[in-house]
């Protein structure tokens, strides 16, 4: 656990990094260093999406994966590590 | 038919090492330049297109000012680029174990 800790502590310590949120299995925030509405509204919506990219991928290929997606907008940039998830 | 640059520049990156397909879709969602097969292209640029327009709406609910313009969607066995501007925009994928 502590490792996990120092890991959140150290993305979050990049500068450049507004927020950081660990969501579980269902896509519940469980970790997060941004407000409670933010967190919930980035966790459902996101937590959604990534959802349908891993449907994309397996529709091409049923033998692939999902593993990382990154969003580039024109204020920032998100990304999403689905860790096995 | 493509401007002379832009088909410059599609064909530059779809010969670079580790790019296995190039994909440009119009505004009306049709492929216009593919290295790819017609059955994956279509395939593909469905697929994107859906999880685009998904991917827009997600950062207009976030922000009504915000708007993608790249989507990297990395997987096991390859990464794919998913680049767009006002309407249209580019597929591109790349397998890591190759390239720079």
């Amino acid at each position: 656990m502590a490792e996990v800790e120092d890991t959140l502590k150290r993305i979050q310590s990049i500068n450049g990094v507004i927020g950081t949120i660990v969501l579980n299995a269902e896509g519940i925030p469980i970790r997060s260093t941004l407000d409670n509405s933010t967190s919930v509204q980035y966790a459902g919506l996101l937590h959604q999406l990534t959802m349908k990219a891993r449907g994309t991928v397996r529709d091409i290929d049923p033998q692939n994966d999902l593993s990382f997606l990154r969003i580039r907008s024109k204020k920032h940039e998100i990304m999403v590590s689905t860790g096995g998830l | 038919m493509l401007q002379n640059e832009a088909e410059k520049t599609i064909k530059r990156i779809q010969a670079q090492k580790g790019v296995e397909g190039v994909i440009v879709v119009n505004a009306e969602g049709i492929p216009i330049e593919s290295n790819l097969d017609h059955q994956r292209t279509l395939h593909y640029t469905y697929n994107f297109q859906q999880l685009l327009a998904r991917t827009q709406k997600v950062m207009k609910d976030l922000d009504p000012q915000n708007e993608a313009t790249l989507l990297d969607v990395q997987t096991e066995k390859n990464n794919i680029l998913v680049s767009t501007d006002k309407d249209y925009f580019m597929i591109a994928i790349k397998n890591p174990r190759e390239g720079p």
